[in-house]
C-alpha cells in the first residue's frame, strides 16, 4: 500500500477539489489523497454511513427466530436478528456492562445473546434479561429498560436496510426521493431469492467500488471477454438523479459463461430483448444489476481507508429454485462473477496504490464516465456542502 | 518522540545501539521514504537484463510503481508506473517486452518510452486535455558500469556527481563491473526493516560468527581497514575466500585482477541504498529497497 498520507483537505474549499466540480466535459477525477487520507476517511464515516440508509443483508437470510447475522460496519458492531414475534430487529452489539460485543461476528441461530464477558444476558430484540448479580445492580441502575441500543431497520423489496441516525428520514422516503422505486417495479427483486451470497475483503478505498460498477468507459476493455461481449458504450443512456444516483438501461450478455442464459427470463421481464440490461446506483454503496433472466446487486461497506468488504448477491425468482439441476445451473453464474470480480478487484487495487503515488495528477473523465462525475459531485456536497470546491468554470 | 538519537552519533567508544523506535516507526519510515528513497539514485537493474527494445520490469519502490524500459531508439527510460487517467498500473509488477503499454483499465496507450499515444475516444479527451504533450512522469535514469540507477527527484544531481568517491573510482580501477555480466539475479523478500541490510552488509563484526563455514573461513577480522567515505560510506580491500563452497574458485581470476592476491576482496557502500563487492574472480552487488516498515527485497 501507498506509504504517503498526505494532509487532509478539512475544509473543501480549496482549488483542488474545482477541476472535479468542472462540467462533465473538461472536468477531472478526484485528487489522489481523498482515497488515501484517514482524516477524510473518519468524516466520510460521519458524515455518509452513520447517516445513510445501509443495505446490509436479505430477509431470506433470516427464516427462523433467532437467525442473527453480527457484524461490523465502518467499526460499528451490530446484530441483525429475527425475534419471537418474526420481526426483524437491528441493535448495537456493544454489552450495556463494559462493551464486549455479546455475539461474535459472523452468522448462526441463537436463543438469547449471552455477553461472553461477564454473562450479561439479552433476548432476541435486545432487551436486558438478566446479568449475574442483578439483584444488586438494579438497586443503582435501570435494569427493567436497560436494552442493547437500537438501531434503525426497515426492508425495501426484501433487501434489510439499516441506519445508524434516529433522527434519519423513513427508508421509503429516502429511497422515493432518489426515484429508486422505478427499480422496483421493472425488476421486483421482492419476488427472487439469493442464490449466492459472495463476499470478499478488497484492499481499495470504498469508493473505488462505486465507480467501478458505474463506470462504462472500462466496461470493453477489462470485460471484453466475460460479460461485455455484447456491451452498449457509445449511446450508453445515463439517467441521472438526486442522491447521486444514476440508471440505465442498456445492452449486455447476461452474467453467464459466452453470455448464454441458462434460466428463462423472469415472468416480469418478458418484454425485454435478450440482452436487456439495467443498472441502478443507491447511495451510498448499493449497485444493482439486472439481465433478463437475474439480479446481482453489490454492496460493501468501509473497513478502513484502503479496505472495503464486498457483497454480491446472485437472484432468481423464488419460482426457479424449485426447477430440476437449478443448484447445479446457479453455480455457473456464482462462478461466473467470481471471475467478473477478480477482473475488476485486480483494477481497484492498482488504483489505491497509483492515486497514493508522488505525481499522480488526476486524469480528465470522458462522457462514459458520466455517473461517476455526477456521483462525486454529489459525494463532494455531501462531505462540504454543495458550493465547496466549485471552480470558477462552473 | 521518545528515542535517543543521539547516542549513536557519539564517539565510537560511547556509541549506543539505535532505539529500536527507528526500526520500528511509521513515521519514521515514512521520513525515510521521503528524505532518502526519494531523494537518492536507487540501482535497480543492470544493463543487460534489457538487451532488446521494449524489454521493461515493472516494479514498486517504497509504493512508488515505476517502470524501466528500453525504448526502440535503444535508450533505458524510466516512468512512473501510473496511468494519467486513473491511476492503474500500465504493466503489471513483472518482466517482460512488450510493444506498447496498454492500461488494462480503460486501454490509454503509451509507447515505450512513456508518451502516450492512444486512448478511447482521444478526439473528445483532446478538447480539454493536453493530449499530445501528456506522458507518463518522467523518473531520472542513468547509468554506471552496466547498473542501472533511477531517482525520483528530478533536482536530483547527476548520478556521476553522486558517485564522486574514492571507493567508487577504486570499484571502477579494481574490478571493473562494466566489464563484466550478470549470471544470476536472486531476488527475495525479508521480514526486516530495510536499515538491516546495508547495515549487516558493512558489519565485519559478525563475518565469522555466521560465515564462519562458508566464505569467512580466510576472512582476516583484526585490522580490518575501513576507509570512511562521505556519506556515511566506506569502502575496504581485505582478505577472504571467494563466494563458491569451501572457497575455492571455479574460474581463473578476471584479467584485470590478475596481479591481485587469491584471498584479494573489495567491497563499497553506497550507503544506504547498496553495497558493490567483488573479487579476483566476480564482482556482485546486494540492493535493497523497501517494501514496508518491516519489510524489504
Amino acid at each position: 500500500m501507498s506509504v504517503k498520507v498526505k494532509s487532509g483537505n478539512k475544509n473543501g474549499n480549496s482549488g483542488e477539489l474545482a477541476p472535479t466540480r468542472h462540467d462533465l466535459h473538461g472536468a477531472r477525477h478526484l485528487p489522489g489523497h481523498m482515497y488515501t487520507s484517514r482524516d477524510i476517511f473518519d468524516e466520510e464515516i460521519e458524515k455518509i454511513f452513520m447517516k445513510d440508509w445501509l443495505c446490509v443483508g436479505r430477509v431470506e437470510q433470516f427464516p427462523k427466530a433467532g437467525d442473527y447475522t453480527a457484524m461490523r460496519i465502518a467499526g460499528e458492531p451490530v446484530i441483525i436478528c429475527k425475534d419471537k414475534k418474526g420481526n426483524l430487529n437491528a441493535f448495537s452489539n456493544v454489552c450495556r456492562h463494559r462493551g464486549v460485543e455479546v455475539a461474535p461476528v459472523g452468522s448462526g441461530n441463537a436463543k438469547e445473546f449471552s455477553c461472553p464477558y461477564h454473562g450479561w444476558l439479552y433476548d432476541l430484540d435486545g432487551t436486558l434479561v438478566g446479568a449475574p448479580f442483578n439483584k444488586e445492580i438494579e438497586g443503582s441502575f435501570d435494569f427493567k429498560n436497560c436494552r442493547l441500543n437500537e438501531v434503525k431497520l426497515d426492508t425495501w423489496e426484501g433487501y434489510i436496510f439499516i441506519n445508524f441516525d434516529a433522527d434519519a428520514v423513513s427508508l421509503k422516503k429516502f429511497l422515493d426521493d432518489d426515484g429508486i422505486d422505478i427499480c422496483a417495479k421493472a425488476c421486483q427483486p421482492g419476488k427472487t431469492m439469493i442464490s449466492d451470497e459472495y463476499t470478499f475483503d478488497l484492499e481499495c478505498n470504498w469508493k473505488f467500488v462505486p465507480e467501478n460498477l458505474m463506470d462504462i468507459y472500462h466496461a470493453k476493455a477489462i470485460h471484453g471477454d466475460s460479460f461485455a461481449q455484447r456491451f452498449t458504450m457509445e449511446d450508453f443512456g445515463f439517467e441521472i438523479g438526486p442522491g447521486g444516483k444514476y440508471h440505465a438501461s442498456y445492452e449486455s450478455n447476461t452474467m453467464a459463461p459466452d453470455g448464454l442464459p441458462l434460466f428463462e427470463r423472469m415472468p416480469w421481464m418478458q418484454d425485454k430483448g435478450e440482452y436487456y440490461a439495467y443498472t441502478v446506483y443507491i447511495r451510498p454503496t448499493m449497485n444493482f444489476f439486472a439481465r433478463p433472466d437475474m439480479l446481482q446487486p453489490w454492496v460493501c461497506y468501509p473497513l478502513d481507508v484502503n479496505l472495503t468488504r464486498i457483497t454480491i448477491w446472485t437472484q432468481f425468482p423464488k419460482d426457479n429454485f424449485e426447477q430440476p439441476a437449478f443448484w447445479e445451473r446457479s453455480k455457473v453464474y456464482a462462478d461466473f462473477i467470481r471471475l467478473v470480480a477478480a477482473e475488476d478487484a485486480d483494477m481497484m487495487r492498482s488504483l489505491q496504490n497509483g492515486v497514493g503515488a508522488r505525481k499522480f495528477e488526476p486524469g480528465p473523465t470522458v462522457h462514459l464516465e458520466k455517473a461517476i462525475h455526477h456521483n462525486l459531485n454529489y459525494y463532494l456536497d455531501r462531505m462540504y456542502g454543495e458550493e465547496a470546491g466549485v471552480g470558477k468554470s462552473r | 518522540m521518545t528515542f535517543m538519537v543521539p547516542t549513536t552519533y557519539r564517539g565510537t567508544s560511547t556509541i549506543r545501539i539505535k532505539s529500536t523506535s527507528l526500526y520500528y516507526s511509521d513515521k519514521i519510515y515514512e521520513l525515510e521514504i521521503e528524505k532518502i528513497w526519494m531523494k537518492e539514485w536507487l540501482c535497480v537493474g543492470r544493463v543487460e537484463q534489457f538487451p532488446k527494445a521494449g524489454d521493461y520490469t515493472a516494479m514498486r519502490i517504497a509504493g512508488e510503481p515505476v517502470i524501466v524500459c528500453k525504448d526502440k531508439k535503444g535508450k533505458l527510460n524510466a516512468f512512473s508506473n501510473v496511468c494519467r487517467h486513473r491511476g492503474v498500473e500500465v504493466a503489471p509488477v513483472g518482466s517482460g517486452n512488450a510493444t506498447e503499454f496498454s492500461c488494462p483499465y480503460h486501454g490509454w496507450l503509451y509507447d515505450l518510452d512513456g508518451k502516450l499515444v492512444g486512448a478511447p475516444f482521444n478526439k473528445e479527451i483532446e478538447t480539454t486535455f493536453d493530449f499530445k504533450n501528456c506522458r507518463l512522469n518522467e523518473v531520472n535514469i542513468e547509468t554506471w558500469e552496466g547498473y542501472i540507477f533511477i531517482n525520483f527527484d528530478a533536482d536530483a544531481a547527476s548520478l556521476k556527481k553522486f558517485l564522486d568517491d574514492p571507493g567508487v573510482r577504486k570499484c571502477e580501477k579494481l574490478l571493473k563491473p562494466g566489464k563484466t555480466m550478470v549470471s544470476d539475479a536472486y531476488t527475495f523478500e525479508l521480514e526486516c526493516n530495510w536499515k538491516m541490510v546495508p547495515e549487516n552488509f558493512m558489519d565485519i563484526y559478525h563475518a565469522k560468527a555466521i560465515h564462519g563455514d562458508s566464505f569467512a573461513k580466510h576472512f582476516v577480522m583484526e585490522g580490518f581497514d575501513f576507509e570512511i567515505d562521505r556519506g556515511g560510506r566506506y569502502h575496504a580491500e581485505y582478505q577472504s575466500n571467494t563466494m563458491a563452497p569451501d572457497g575455492l574458485s571455479l574460474f581463473g581470476p578476471m584479467p584485470w585482477a590478475e596481479d591481485k592476491d587469491p584471498d584479494f576482496a573489495y567491497t563499497v557502500s553506497f550507503h544506504p541504498i547498496s553495497t558493490s563487492s567483488g573479487a579476483t574472480t566476480w564482482c556482485s552487488r546486494w540492493c535493497v529497497t523497501p517494501w514496508a516498515l518491516r519489510e524489504c527485497k
